[in-house]
Parts: structure tokens; sequence; C-alpha cells
């Protein structure tokens, strides 16, 4: 018997299910399996079994008549003579709601709103958050990174490689651990240069990510050794963009490379290009919020073996580094193991890596992470909207219930049973999140469209969102729980009352209030929610009008910045200081004259680059190493006429002396055997330091004429050798040459970003990586973008720019997050308020027909107009103000959760909730206005004879 | 009068229960359908069509132990029966569809 093949069992159980209860169903479940016997020596397994599966929904079908949902109804209202079926039911249901347009009008629109919203909601958090990462065993995938004493757990620092290195071999719990950093590459094509945007990669990063060559290899373990390998890997991309898609493996490439040896920090050589990646190689994005790094958008690959230059010091942090996880390892046993190298090398190198902590976060988290937050707070926002839609269809169901009571009780009357008049309204609940579901799907669309228009650029597979399959699954899956939440109570109600009870009172018209408390509980909570959203809004609003509004230490209006390609070294021309500050005057010169132009500057970071500060190291030469061990500020290079052009204001002092040029900082310590140049020593460079810095190292002194050093170094070295020894002494090689820096201006503070504070900054005079154009206009800038453009580039054919933008213009890109969070939730918010006045409307006006009768006794007994608007307002206004309490719990409740996403406004700021109460208080009234006036004009006589 | 009627469907599987002569099984009836009316019969339909019409009386079917065919692992086996008011019925219709035939087949024929 078992010789014979057997149809699937689970299709063969739900057959049974389906037949269960017929006494020949056995019988068909043998004639399956003969005829599945017979087919099997005919078809492949897998065809039979798909035949099978196939027949048992079409016998299925046939003996269900309908979809499985409805079928209790059916079975249970089945009557002989009278085909009581579910698509009699559906028919029933569509005619009622034909009956009533605006009635389910409104209920479809809001049911499809609030589903709409989340679909559309739930195919961005799809993508952002709940996508894998490209790599093969992403969930043992983590980032590792040190963290120095005073950062926050999360800002991760790039690390060095002498801590990378003993990591690697120190640990006991990865399977792989891997680098990657950034190369500075030009392109050398007839003597013109070309930026390539490349990394230095460790050779097993590639496995790591499952990715196999598309032609040629990639990189060998031995190409992570220090060493000259001059190979590389291109994207596909590039290959078919920029290579013309031809055999290449195996040609070379002339690139022009920054290797930061001094001499000769730019070398020029041939590449040999050894593979090509696959297409649409999906490289991992920007691994946290702080931007620790990203490889999308890389070109070329470069071994990691070549990225060693310069000194190996552990205080020199540039490499981001991933892992893959041993089987069983855990993220927490991880950083328990690092932790352990990482105190010997606290131990070994106390200077620079005192108090090393190492962390270890998966990097499934990252995105989560870096949107969790805000995606978190849109997504309560929207299913917020969702319920109150739901309430508020919930209530028009239950107040036309109620309406509806005297029919239901003559159906009842004759004949229909509870579970009969149950059917009867949930299949109406059911066409009605049938349609809402339908029109969502519409509104999905249109809103993931708006989303993706709406969304910062740079979120991580932005590109990706649209409404697919998983969404349209979770479209349905809403749709049937709003059915049930909508649906059900209602039906319920309905279906409880007793038939002569309701005829009873039906006939007798009167105390119908008293049934209706579930639908004023409904009408509070909908205020409530409602409260909830706005007073969100109104915070969100707040914020981002505080940050477009933040001071940012420029002058903003009639201010350009000019973005420009890196000049640096790397170019052909204009190489060395020299050459570059004249560079700068042809510039200067070329744009000067421009008509409405006031002024020019060059810097290399300037103003709101958005980028977050984390400033190098300094050295004080009046404190102690301990003191100085976590001493740091921002270096920023600028022209002369910078603090000028861009409004920046002097709290104390002057600008430098502006023939004073600062040499270039790439310049790395000097070898043992070459003795350092302190010719400098004795006149100490002059920079302008911003009042953050001032605050922060010199806050009960004067800061002008104080002195500190760029780089860690020993302070009693310096002391030793500016004071007492002056450079008589040879210089410990380890440290930088100790050209000392004097304070001779104090600044107001530039911004970097729109949120957080201002790091420490000081400012030479140098140009050499200028990238900034700022040009001051007396005419409005937006028009001038064009001119600026050709003449910048008519100076020097290898001057890209990139682009040209007003500081208004920069603000408002910078605060593009926080202005879709404001629109995306004053969107909700008033959304929400509209459904609730709407509702509250509905279920006043209900109560107010009801009352007719009532009303008219009142006004023959002698009650006034006046009395009358008073009672129904105020019928209003006790339901708003049980919402509007409820609401504010709820607020003081959530602030814990929206705090982080604020700027320059506290959770329970008084006058947004003033505001928002106020809101929806008048809302309120105003939605019982009109109910009252019907009240007013009711004519007793006419109610009387009515009831 | 009305009850007496059956559907076109109903009609052919009473006729193609008969054209199998010896008390078929289901799929029988199902082969017979497909080959003689050479149209797709599904089985879900089938099934249905025999239960209503066992529902009004028009057959019957008795189990038969599945014993000798091992593949239907121990499932019954049900022979259907036309009974006489099956009979009835298909004679009550072949009688009216012949009497609404008398005289039109040549119009018929000649579209």
């Amino acid at each position: 018997m078992s010789s014979h093949p057997l149809p699937p069992a689970t299709a063969e159980r739900i057959l049974a299910w389906f037949l269960r209860g017929n006494p020949a169903g056995r019988c068909v479940l043998g004639d399956l399996r003969q005829e599945f016997v017979a087919l099997s020596g005919a078809r492949t397994p897998a065809r039979a079994r798909r035949w099978y599966w196939s027949q048992v929904f079409g016998i299925g079908l046939r003996y269900m008549g309908l979809p499985i949902v409805i079928r209790p109804y059916v079975t249970a209202h089945r009557r002989p003579g009278i085909a009581y079926g579910a698509a009699e039911n559906v028919r029933l249901a569509v005619r009622t709601l034909r009956r009533r347009p605006v009635f389910t009008g409104a209920a479809v629109l809001t049911l499809a709103l609030g589903i709409g919203a989340n679909s559309a909601m739930f195919s961005v958090v799809k993508e952002v958050i709940l996508s894998p990462l490209p790599f093969a065993a992403a969930d043992r995938v983590v980032q590792v990174w040190d963290r120095a004493p005073d950062a926050s757990p999360a800002s991760a620092r790039p690390m060095s490689y002498m801590n990378f290195a003993d990591y690697r071999s120190g640990n006991e719990v990865f399977s792989r651990m891997v680098a990657f950093t950034g190369a500075a590459v030009y392109r050398v094509e007839d003597e013109v240069l070309e930026s390539v945007r490349s990394r230095y990669i460790s050779a097993e990063f590639f496995e790591m990510m499952g990715v196999r060559p598309f032609d040629g290899r990639l990189f060998r373990p031995d190409e992570d050794l220090q060493g000259v390998v001059n190979v590389i890997v291109v994207t596909y991309e590039y290959w078919q963009r920029e290579l013309g898609g031809e055999d290449v493996v195996g040609q070379v490439l002339p690139l022009q490379r920054f290797v930061g040896v001094r001499g000769a920090p730019w070398v020029q050589s041939g590449y040999e290009i050894i593979g090509i990646l696959p297409p649409g190689v999906d490289l991992p994005p920007g691994l946290s919020s702080t931007g620790y790094g990203s490889l999308a958008g890389t070109d070329i690959f470069l071994p990691f073996g070549l990225s060693f230059g310069g000194p190996a010091i552990r205080g020199i942090y540039r490499l981001r580094v991933l892992a893959e996880l041993r089987d069983g390892v855990t993220p927490e046993q991880a950083r328990a193991n690092l932790q352990g190298i990482a105190a010997g090398i606290a131990e070994e190198d106390p200077e620079s890596q005192a108090g090393l902590t190492v962390e270890v976060a998966p990097v499934v988290e990252q995105p989560r992470r870096a949107y969790g937050a805000a995606l978190g707070f849109l997504w309560a926002a929207t299913a917020l909207v969702l319920f109150v839609a739901c309430a508020s269809v919930s209530s028009l169901l239950l107040g036309w219930g109620v309406v509806r009571e005297h029919e239901l009780a003559v159906r009842g009357a004759l004949g229909a049973g509870t579970r009969r008049i149950f059917g009867q309204l949930a299949t109406e609940a059911l066409v009605l999140a049938g349609f809402a579901g339908v029109l969502s799907l519409g509104l999905a669309y249109w809103g993931t469209a708006l989303i993706k228009a709406l969304a910062p650029p740079g979120m991580h597979r932005l590109d990706e969102i649209g409404v697919d399959a998983g969404v349209l699954g979770f479209t349905l899956v809403v749709s049937l729980v709003t059915v049930l939440l909508v649906g059900l109570w209602p039906a319920l109600r309905g279906a409880r009352r007793r038939s002569s009870e309701a005829l009873k009172e039906a006939g007798a018209r009167g105390g119908t209030m008293a049934r209706t408390r579930s639908l004023r509980v409904l009408i509070s909570a909908e205020v409530a929610l409602s409260l909830v959203l706005l007073t969100g809004a109104g915070l969100m609003l707040q914020t981002f009008w505080n940050l477009t509004g933040v001071e940012t230490g420029v002058a903003r209006d009639a201010l350009l910045r000019v973005d420009i390609q890196r000049l640096g070294p790397a170019l052909s021309k204009h190489r060395g200081d020299e050459a570059l500050i004249a560079l700068f005057q042809l510039l200067r010169d070329r744009v000067e004259a421009v008509p409405g132009v006031t002024s020019f500057a060059m810097a290399d970071i300037g103003p709101l680059t958005g980028r977050e500060t984390t400033g190098g190291d300094i050295t004080l030469t009046d404190r102690s190493s301990a003191d100085n061990a976590h001493a740091m500020a921002d270096w920023n290079f600028v022209s002369p006429g910078f603090f000028k052009t861009l409004g920046v204001r002097f709290l104390a002092g002057r600008t430098f002396d502006e023939d004073q040029w600062v040499a270039t900082r790439s310049a790395p310590p000097p070898a043992a055997s070459d003795p350092p140049d302190y010719s400098a020593v004795a006149n100490p460079l002059e920079v302008v330091i911003s009042d953050a810095m001032a605050r922060k190292f010199w806050p009960d002194q004067n800061p002008l004429d104080q002195i500190f050093h760029w780089g860690r170094q020993d302070p009693d070295i310096l002391r030793e050798t500016l004071g007492v020894v002056r450079w008589a002494r040879e210089w410990d090689p380890r440290y930088p040459p100790p050209s000392p820096l004097k304070v001779v201006g104090v600044v107001t503070d530039v911004r970097d970003r729109l949120e957080g504070e201002s790091g420490p900054t000081y400012y030479t005079l140098n140009v050499s990586w200028g990238t900034r154009l700022f040009v001051r206009t007396s005419v409005e800038p937006a028009g001038m973008a064009e001119v600026l453009r050709r003449e910048v580039e008519a100076v020097d054919s290898e001057i890209t720019v990139l682009r040209v933008r007003t500081i208004d213009e920069i603000v408002s890109e910078l605060s593009a997050d926080s202005r879709f969070r404001a629109l995306m939730v004053v969107s909700y918010a008033v959304m929400a308020t509209l459904i609730t006045c709407l509702g509250l409307f509905g279920v006043l006006t209900f109560a107010m027909a009801q009352r007719t009768r009532e009303i008219g006794v009142r006004v023959t007994l002698g009650a006034t107009r006046r009395d009358i608007a008073r009672l129904v307002l105020g019928q209003g206004a006790r339901l708003a103000g049980v919402g509007i309490g409820v609401g504010l719990l709820l607020v003081v409740w959530m602030t814990r959760y929206v705090s982080s996403l604020l700027y320059g406004v506290v959770a329970l700021d008084p006058l947004t909730l003033a505001a928002v109460t106020a809101l929806i208080f008048g809302l309120a009234l105003f939605a019982a206005y009109l109910p009252a006036r019907m009240a007013m004009r009711v004519d007793p006589i006419e109610a009387l004879r009515k009831g | 009068m009305r009850g007496r009627y059956i559907g076109e469907f109903e009609q052919m599987v009473l006729l193609g229960l008969l054209q199998c002569r010896d008390q078929p099984y289901a799929p029988e009836i199902r082969k017979v359908l497909e080959e003689r009316a050479s149209r797709p019969v599904s089985r879900g339909a089938l099934y249905r069509t025999l239960d209503r019409l066992a529902g009004k009386g028009y057959l019957e079917w008795e189990f038969e132990d599945p014993t000798p065919v091992p593949e239907r692992g121990g499932h019954p086996m049900r022979r259907f029966r036309i009974t006489e008011a099956g009979r009835d019925a298909l004679r009550a219709s072949r009688t009216a569809l012949l009497s609404l035939w008398d005289g039109v087949e040549s119009e018929v024929e000649r579209a």
C-alpha cells in the first residue's frame, strides 16, 4: 500500500476540512487519491502535487461557494426556501450602503485614508529598516569602533591601523575582520586629472559580501599587507561608464594617489586592473547616524596594503572596521573579548589611548539607529490616524446601528436570528473595509511617491521604496484588523439587542443617550488622539522653524557659497603654497570684478557643511599632560577676507595679519635623522578662535595672546624647548614641529550643523585645501549663480564648480529631515482632526435627531432657544473636554519618546499645549454648532406630533 | 411542475451516469462526460451536482468496500445509480426539449 505515491498531506487535510459534514466526503478523498496515483505515473511528482492542490481548492470553493471567512454566517443563516447565502448578504449590504451615500462615502474615505497612510509608511519602513544589508551573513556582521572616553557610545570614531591589527590578530570571536578607508585618487588622462571615487578595502570584504568577480579576480589576502602592489578592482558601472566596457582586465590605468609621504605626498604610477565587480553590487550604506563611512558610490577599489602611508601612530584614526562573528558568538561576548585587547593597548600607549573603549554593534541595527527614532515617531503618528479613522467609522456604524434598531427589531420579529443580524452587520463592515482597502491602495501608491519626494536625500535605500507584494499583504492584514475593530463592535451590539425590548423602546422613543455611551467613549478617544497628534505636529513645526532660523554665525542675506572640486596639491598646476596663493588672488580679482559682488573669500570647510565636527588634537603649553589628554579643536583654513565676507562678528581682538600665510598642515612629523626646522618657534602664527574655543579652554582668562600647539604633544617638552632651552635641545621626533599658535582674535561661533552645539574651532590663513568660495553680493544673490560659475571656471580649466547655493538654500537642505517630519506629522494631524470633527458632528447630529421630541417638550415648557443651544453645545463641550484631558495625559506620557527629535522647544511646551487645546476645543464647538442650530429650529408642535 | 425540471448540467450528469451502465463511481462519470460532451468538467462541479441530484432524490449511491483498490488509502468508493424519479425527470425534460425543438430544427441547422 505504501508503494503508491501519496498526495500532499496538508492539501488532503484541507480538503477533508472542506468536506467535513458531508456523508460522502471520504469517497471524494478516495477518488482523488486514486486519480492522483494514476496521474503520478504520467507526470513529475511536483506537477502531480500541484494538480492535487488545484483540485483541493477547486472542490473546496464549490463546496464553500464563497471565501472561507464568511462561511460561518452562511451556514448559520441558511433557511429552507430562502437563499440566505453570503452573496445575498453582500448584495444586501451593498444595497443598504448605497441608500446612504454620504455615510458610505465618509466611512470609506475615512478608512481608506487611515489604511493608505499606513501602507505608505510601511513601504518606507520595510525598505529602510527591515531590508537586509548586502552581506552574505548579514545577521552576523558587526561594526567595530574605538571610542574615546568622553565620546557618546554611538559616535563611531574611525580606528587606527595599529589598533585594527591588534584586534584582528588577538581576537577569538571573529571569523573575519575587515577594514576600509577612503583614498584620494585622480585618474591621469592627457595631463588632466580627474577625481575618482575610491576606497582601500580588505581582501576578505568582498567574500563577506558574497561577491564574485564579473571578470578577472578580486584581491588576495597577501595584498592586504603593506607593500606596493599596484592593482585595482573597478565596479561594473565605472567600467561601462569610463572604460567603455572593453576588455580591460590586465590593462594598466595611470592614477595619481595621495600617499602622505613628506616631500612627495602625491605619487603617479600605473595600476593594473585585475578584476571587475558584477553589475549592481549593493555596497553597504553609511553604517551609523554619525556618517561612519560608506562604500556606496565607489568607482575603484585599491588593495588595503596600499593604504599604509605615513607614520604608524595609534592616534591617527582612519579605518572603518567590520567583522563577522563566529557561530554562536554574541556581540556582547565579542565586545568583552576586544575590550581585553583594548586594555592592553591603553596600557602600552597611555598617552593617546588611555581609557580606550571598544564598541561592537550588529550592522543590521545601524539603519535602525539612524532613522529609528524619526520613523518610529511617524509610524506611531500613522497608527494613531488609523485608530482615529477606525474609531470614527465605528462610531458612524454604531450611530447608524442605533438609528436602525427599529429596522433590525422588525427583522428580528420576522424571524431573523441573532446570528443572521450579526452576519448582515458584519458583512456591511466587510464591504466597507473592502472598498476602503481598494481605495487605500491607490492612496498608498500616491502617499509613497509623496514620501519619496519629501524624504531627505541620502536616506538609506530611498530609491527602492515602492508599494509591492509585502505592502499589499500588509494592507490586507490592516484591512482585516480594521474590519474586526470597526465591524464587530456595532455588529455585536446590533445582534445582542432583544427584539422585543428594541421594539418597545423604538416605539417609545426615549432614553437613547443611555445606550450611546460607547459612542461617546469613541468620540472622546478620537479627541484625545487628535490632541496628541496636533501636539506632535506643533512641536515638529516649532523644531523646524527653530532650525531654519538658527543663529548660524554668518550674515545670511546675500551670501553665496560656491563649492568647487578640491584644488589641493593634486592638480597638475597650482602645486605648492605659493601657486595656490596666486590662484586665490586670480579668483578674487575675477570674482570681485563681477558687478554686484562686494567681497570674496575661500575656505577649506566653511559653515553649514552638515558634518559633525570632531576636531583634531591640540596641546596647551600651560597645562599638564592629563589636562591636555582630550583637548581637541577643529582647524579651519581660510583666506584673507573670510570673516568680512561671511559677516562673522569679532567678539575680541582682530583678524590675523593677512600676509602671514600658514604652510600646509599635511606635513608628517620629521624622521629622526631629519632635524626639525624651529625657526618658526620664535615667531608664532596668528590664529583666530571661536567663542566656543575661548569658553572651553580659557573660561576665566583673556584668550587673546594665549599660545597653543597643533597635535598631541608633550607639554613638558614644549615648555622646555620654547621657554628655557629654546630649540637647542633635540626635539622628540614623535611629535609634530612645535609651531606655536597665538590667539589674536575671538569670533562668534559659526555652525557646521543646525542642531547641537558648535565645537571649538580655530582659523588660520591658508588656501591649500580650499574647496569653498564665498561671495557676498549687493544684489539678489540667487540670479548670480551662472555668472559666478562661468567666471570661476574661466580662471583655470581644471577648476570645476560643483554647486552654487545661497546660505538660505543650504539651511533649507540641512533642515530637510526636520521639514520632512514636520510635514508628515502636520498632514497626519490635520487628517486626524478633520476625521474627529466629522465624527463629533455626526454623533451630535444623530443625538439631536434622537432627542427631537424631548426638545419639543422642553420648548413647550418654556425653554428658550439659548437654553436649547446650551444643551447641545454643552454636550459637545463635555465630550471634547474629556478627550482633551485624556489627550494631555497621553502627551505627558509620550514626552520622553519625542525629546530627541526636537530642537529649541521642550516636549511639554506650554504654549503649544495651550494652542492645541484651544484649537481642538474650538473645532469641537464648531462641530457642535451645526446640530445646535438644528436643535434651536425644532418646531415643538411638529416634534411632538412626529413622536 | 417547477421542481421536476432539471438544469442542463444535471441532465448531462444523469445521462453520463446512464451511459456508464454498470453503477459507475464519480471519476468514471466525469470521464464519459469529457469524452462524449467534449467539455471540461471540474471535479468540484461534478461532486456538488451529484450531491444535489441525490438531495432531489434523482439518484442514489451505495458504498463499496475499497480493499481491492489499495491506492484509495482505505477511503470507501461510492457507486451511483439513477432512481425512478431521476428517470422521470430525464423523461420530462426530454419531452419538453423535443416539443420545443419541434419544427425549428431546420431553422437552427440553416444558420
